[in-house]
């Protein structure tokens, strides 16, 4: 196996959450989907990590792991908020820029 | 180990389909789940065991129970939450299709990403320390400020109007 066939997966399981983020219309399968992206970049960066040994990806991927905490936090407060004022987590309905 | 990664790697792209294409977003989280669990064994197996376990913890146990709870907490009766089968969405997922085919191309005809892949890592706490407290000091302190910012900004998003 080459480096490029090992990196292919993680690159398709990317494609795979940007094709959720842009079929589906609830706000919360949205955001695994977006989980899905963000985890698959770090995988690739474990896969580069795992050929050539550096400090810069698994730092990263540690970085990664903060940031989709707080995208998630704050995904999920819109996505509560939207049920709040529309009834259901569709993004279609989000039409005003205001709680 | 590169066949057992190869093994949970096709693992996590089943069930990262499955994700997608659940018509139900409970069934989504499981496999978001399912998928998360064989992303942390192909990190162990490629050599990362640390940050495979901190994988597990924190998705297949923290991320996951917040979705779940976020789907248990807005208990959702009507489920008007289908795929969008309009054709904007269509032609979406076909350009999402034709970058993935680009990628992928460019990914096999790039000589440099040719080597034969074998796995060379083992841990390390060394690398931590050099990445996360000298390379990347600052961004480590710029996502300890933004999980403050989020914190304040959840709070300002689910406050209830009228109440102070």
């Amino acid at each position: 196996m080459t480096l490029a066939a090992a990196l292919a997966f993680p690159i398709t399981l990317f494609f795979v959450g940007l094709v959720g983020v842009v079929l589906r219309r609830n706000l919360i399968v949205i955001l695994m989907s977006m989980e899905l992206m963000l985890n698959a970049a770090g995988l690739a960066l474990v896969v580069f990590h795992a050929m050539d040994p550096s400090p810069a990806p698994v730092s990263l991927v540690l970085l990664l792991l903060g940031l989709a905490a707080a995208e998630v936090a704050i995904g999920l407060a819109l996505a509560i908020n939207l049920v709040r004022l529309e009834g259901s987590p569709d993004v279609d309905l989000a039409r005003i820029l205001r709680g | 180990m590169t066949q057992l990664y190869v093994l949970f790697s096709v693992l996590a792209l089943m069930a990262g389909l499955l994700v997608v294409l659940q018509r139900n977003p409970v069934y989504s989280a499981l496999s978001l789940l399912v998928a998360f669990v064989a992303m942390g064994f192909a990190m162990i197996l490629l050599g990362s065991p640390f940050l495979g376990a901190v994988f597990l913890i924190i998705y297949a146990g923290a991320i996951i129970t917040l979705f779940l709870f976020a789907l248990m907490l807005l208990n959702l009766r009507r489920p008007s939450f289908d795929f969008d089968f309009s054709p904007r969405s269509y032609a979406g997922v076909i350009a999402v299709g034709a970058v993935w085919a680009a990628t992928l191309f460019a990914l096999f005809h790039t000589p440099e990403l040719q080597r034969p892949f074998s796995v060379n890592a083992s841990f390390d706490p060394a690398f931590y320390r050099m990445g996360l407290f000298q390379q990347y000091i600052v961004p480590f302190e710029i996502l300890s400020v933004l999980l403050l910012v989020a914190l304040v900004a959840v709070l300002a998003l689910t406050r209830k109007e009228g109440t102070e």
